[in-house]
């Protein structure tokens, strides 16, 4: 449950958070490691998480918001205790999300850094590290448990001896002897640490800010962040079209030419939005055929392999997929995927490679100059009639 | 005495004369006219003595084949089936393979066949009164769980019994079959390549594009081998490094678009290779020919010969050169060439990764299969022949790639039946238990077998001996050699028992895990690519000249790949200068490099090969460069 508070002044947000949220004892607020959340302008929107298991953290979410009001990100600062065997040391840090609730950093004050084993604090790539692991959704940290942390060198005698237990609280912090197969997944000598972060990233705050931000959508507010400029944004949106494609017909004009994006992580999104429902109509299907002349060459043959899934598609797009081999913006190694498509179109409405359109084009192609090319289509047409 | 012995002779003589002359006809199983759901299995020719046709259902029985023959003469027949339990290692109860003879429709004395028998033999199904010269035989399965026929025989002697050893058999088949003593020539060529796996598809390609009249011999009806719709693997390791950027250039060409294990059939574009192949007028290709012996002259060879794989048809092939692009060698073992096969020790070459003892163990083959959701409840039948599975040990899973992977602790050639039928057998037995006795198995309530692997896809047997034998410390300590050719870069990629498997099935483990050692791209020396002793010979592929530990890295088909393209730019400087793969090392190197700085590209393909391209990359060492090699 989570009660939102809009703070109306606009306000470097950093002033506000310092003045009302830092804990007293981190009075500089200095940006720790290097991303600097707490700086960035907006409209801060406070959501109170009712109810909160996290009992030593702030009960507050944060959410920073541009003019539009969308959101840039929600961050919530924590205390937490990382513990082993008893003994239990308190991190202090802020946590920040996206704004489609994917982690996106954390921050904390350079007086009172991460720590490791040796109590020597984090160095820069341990930093880098520790982000790397915490976006990793679905890192193998997930699925273990606390107790899977220790390796079984560690006997119930050795922990008993607080001599011993304080022994292994130097080799490796509070973790103990970091099991050898979680080495590599790990900061090294600070199992725990990455464990308790891991599991606060993706733990009750991020369940709220999903129900924040799911509250939200509608096809105006799809809409709003498909015209934003910055990639999280756009495939945040293009995530919500997948999941409820009613949206697309909408936003479709928006869509559509994501696909011919130069991003690979947008266009290869935008794909994922189309649905072969959706080509079903002969104008769309040429709309989104003729994407394929600026889109990236593996997009090209992804918009290929869209239409191999349509069920019914026009004899002008098949024609315009020709086309486009014919004129080069299809390569050689493309040429069997569209037949692909004529194929199954032959089987479901038979005749199609003899309409004219498309059977000039056909015999064009077995009598190409290119062997490859001449045979694959020769043999194409006779395995079809 | 010695009047007895004589007497008994002249009996076997006469009763060989006689059972020679009656009447009888021999039909392989494979030359059937029609099919029906039945594949052909040539995997195990060379072990059995004949391809043939099984029954390939996943459970559910496949269509009747059929096919209609003239016999000799109307009148009592005895009929004999060569057939056997595939699944006899493992069981001994009754096996799951049967399937009934008919003729003319109607099925033999009832006499169920494949369900007993722990070798191939020859089953008697009984006497029948045959009214009509011309009549259909067929096969019908009763199960489709791979029941297997490799031959039927009429005869109207009560003692003329088919030989089951298999010289014997050979010479028999050979007889009924009559098939000629001298072997029709298929044509001269300048080079003959075997195997229409990825590397030997690409070498064809390359020495045709080059100028050179090419034979390309296939056993299977589609090219690509491990990466065809038969097996499924997907492509790996990247193309068009250095020093030679343009390698790689063919594989792009022929290379499917979609990455992937066991996807569907269509991921892997037979139809892409094949007609790149039909594509070049320098090409001959024989698909389902398997070649099965070779002539020499000296330390060469001069013929290969091959038999169609439904029509038993024999074709030889005569070229100044040949290359080995089989995956198990055959060509080089046929023509005696030195080979490895197994682990060296650490002592042969110094290798950190070699065990201490060298052993016969190999990686394994994969039985790849996947699973789709119905739209209603279907059934599987139960399958239990052996293996059992409960909740702890079944793979809970809806799809089986390349960790299901059989038979590292048994010969990967003269046991390879037994490693794939392994490999089938524990995909039925535990979908079998997930669907009907698993305490999930409402998940899999209307999920049905899709697609089960029948070819299996191989790792690793024989290692053709070259002039260099490429080792771990070669890659990792990034040695080049003045020969430097195709890259590799994948990791030394070495495969193991899975040990969770194996706590739940010892000895008997089907699934695998992998060990990787990364490394920087690395060019594999030319002389790893021909034989050290078979003068003409060249090799592509996971046969090549290298370590065990050494293939972990090289094995993988856009590596294989290049290997095939290097081979035919080889081959064409041999044939132009008249010369071995040797000679073209010790006199026409520069040629050769010329050519690969060049590339046999010949399309405007861009490169999409973006998947698979294997982990991170290991560290470049100082490059310890070899000084050139002694002509001395």
């Amino acid at each position: 449950m989570t009660k939102s508070s809009r703070t109306i002044l606009i306000v470097v947000a950093f002033l506000f958070i310092c003045g009302f949220l830092l804990p007293p004892g981190n009075p500089s607020g200095t940006a720790f490691p290097s991303k600097d959340f707490l700086h960035m302008k907006g409209t801060v929107v406070t959501h109170i998480v009712e109810n909160s298991t996290d009992t030593l953290s702030e009960n507050r979410i944060l959410e920073l918001q541009d003019d539009d009001g969308m959101t840039l990100w929600f961050g919530r600062y924590f205390y937490k205790d990382i513990c082993v065997t008893g003994i239990c040391r308190m991190v202090k840090l802020w946590i920040f999300w996206d704004c489609a609730g994917n982690y996106l950093g954390i921050q904390l004050d350079e007086k009172d850094p991460l720590t490791k084993s040796d109590h020597t604090p984090f160095e820069p790539e341990d930093y880098i590290r520790l982000d790397q692991i915490l976006a990793d959704t679905l890192s193998i940290l997930k699925s273990l448990r606390y107790e899977d942390l220790v390796t079984d060198e560690i006997t119930q005698p050795e922990l008993d001896d607080n001599r011993n237990l304080m022994a292994l609280f130097e080799v490796d912090g509070y973790s103990s002897a970091t099991s050898p197969t979680l080495k590599e997944y790990v900061v090294k000598d600070a199992v725990y640490t990455c464990y308790t972060l891991w599991h606060t990233v993706y733990g009750e705050t991020r369940a709220h800010i999903d129900d924040i931000l799911e509250s939200r959508i509608d096809a105006a507010y799809v809409k709003q962040l498909l015209m934003k400029e910055s990639e999280n944004h756009k495939i945040f949106a293009l995530d919500i079209i997948r999941r409820e494609n009613s949206f697309l017909s909408e936003c479709d004009f928006m869509v559509l030419p994501l696909v011919g994006s130069l991003d690979r992580n947008i266009s290869e999104k935008a794909l994922l939005a189309i649905t072969p429902q959706y080509l079903s109509s002969p104008e769309k299907q040429l709309q989104f055929v003729n994407l394929m002349d600026h889109a990236l060459p593996e997009i090209k043959y992804e918009i290929i392999y869209k239409m191999q899934l349509v069920d019914k598609v026009s004899t002008a797009a098949v024609a315009l997929l020709l086309d486009k081999f014919m004129s080069g913006k299809i390569s050689s190694g493309g040429l069997n995927q569209i037949f692909k498509i004529i194929s199954k179109q032959e089987l479901l409405n038979k005749g199609i490679v003899n309409n004219r359109e498309i059977e000039s084009r056909l015999t064009q192609l077995s009598n190409h100059p290119d062997a490859y090319t001449a045979n694959l289509t020769r043999n194409f047409m006779k395995s079809i009639r | 005495m010695r009047k007895f012995v004589a007497i008994a002779l002249v009996l076997l003589i006469v009763q060989w004369v006689a059972a020679k002359n009656s009447p009888s006809l021999f039909i392989e199983a494979e030359s059937f006219q029609n099919k029906g759901g039945w594949v052909v299995d040539q995997q195990f020719m060379d072990l059995m003595g004949s391809p043939y046709l099984m029954a390939h259902g996943l459970g559910t029985p496949v269509a009747d084949a059929t096919t209609t023959v003239d016999l000799p003469k109307t009148g009592r027949y005895t009929l004999f089936v060569r057939t056997y339990n595939w699944t006899s290692p493992w069981t001994e109860k009754e096996g799951p393979g049967k399937f009934q003879v008919s003729i003319d429709g109607k099925i033999l004395n009832n006499k169920v066949l494949g369900a007993t028998g722990n070798r191939w033999e020859w089953q008697e199904v009984g006497k029948i009164d045959i009214g009509t010269r011309r009549v259909t035989v067929g096969l019908h399965d009763l199960t489709g769980f791979n029941g297997r026929c490799d031959a039927i025989y009429f005869t109207m002697d009560d003692e003329d019994f088919p030989p089951d050893e298999l010289d014997a058999l050979t010479a028999f088949r050979r007889e009924k079959l009559g098939l000629p003593e001298t072997v029709p020539s298929a044509g001269n060529f300048d080079l003959v390549v075997v195997g229409g796996g990825v590397a030997g598809t690409t070498a064809a390609l390359t020495a045709a594009r080059l100028g050179l009249k090419v034979a390309l011999i296939q056993d299977r009806p589609v090219l690509g081998g491990n990466n065809s719709s038969e097996v499924r693997v997907h492509l790996g390791g990247r193309i068009n490094l250095d020093p030679y950027p343009k390698l790689g250039d063919v594989v792009n060409e022929i290379a499917p678009l979609r990455g992937g294990n066991a996807q569907p059939g269509d991921y892997y574009e037979d139809e892409k290779k094949l007609e790149m192949v039909n594509a070049e007028e320098n090409i001959s290709l024989f698909l389902n020919y398997r070649a099965f012996s070779v002539e020499k002259e000296g330390n060469a060879i001069k013929t290969v010969v091959a038999r169609h794989i439904e029509t038993a048809e024999e074709l030889s092939f005569s070229a100044p050169l040949f290359a080995d692009c089989t995956g198990d060698g055959t060509v080089g073992y046929l023509a005696g060439a030195d080979f490895a096969m197994g682990r060296e020790s650490k002592a042969d070459f110094n290798e950190p990764t070699a065990p201490e003892q060298p052993d016969k163990m190999t990686m394994g083959a994969s039985v790849q299969w996947y699973s789709k959701e119905g739209e209603k409840h279907c059934d599987f039948p139960e399958f239990e022949y052996g293996i059992e599975f409960n909740d702890s040990n079944v793979q809970n899973v809806t799809m089986g790639e390349w960790t299901w992977e059989t038979g590292m602790n048994y010969d990967q050639i003269f046991e390879f039946e037994r490693i794939r039928d392994y490999g089938m057998l524990v995909v039925y037995s535990n979908w079998s238990y997930l669907k009907n006795r698993s305490s999930f198995r409402e998940a899999y309530r209307n999920r049905y077998l899709e697609w089960v692997a029948y070819i299996a896809g191989k790792r690793e047997s024989r290692r053709l001996i070259g002039d260099v034998i490429l080792k771990e410390q070669d890659i990792t300590d990034f040695v080049i050699y003045p020969d430097a050719s195709a890259p590799t870069s994948w990791t030394i990629d070495l495969h193991y028992p899975d040990p969770e498997n194996s706590e739940h099935f010892p000895e008997a483990e089907f699934k695998s895990i992998a060990v990787h050692k990364a490394i920087h791209p690395y060019p594999i020396p030319y002389r790893c690519l021909y034989s050290r002793n078979v003068d003409n010979l060249f090799m592509a592929g996971r046969n090549i000249s290298v370590t065990h530990v050494a293939l972990g890295t090289v094995r993988v088909m856009r590596t294989t790949g290049m290997m095939g393209e290097v081979v035919g730019m080889a081959a064409s400087v041999a044939r132009k200068n008249d010369t071995t793969p040797r000679g073209v090392y010790l006199n026409h190197l520069e040629s050769l490099k010329r050519l690969m700085t060049k590339g046999a590209g010949k399309y405007n393909i861009e490169n999409l090969q973006n998947y698979n391209l294997g982990g991170t990359l290991g560290p470049k060492k100082t490059n310890i460069q070899i000084p050139p090699y002694d002509k001395e």
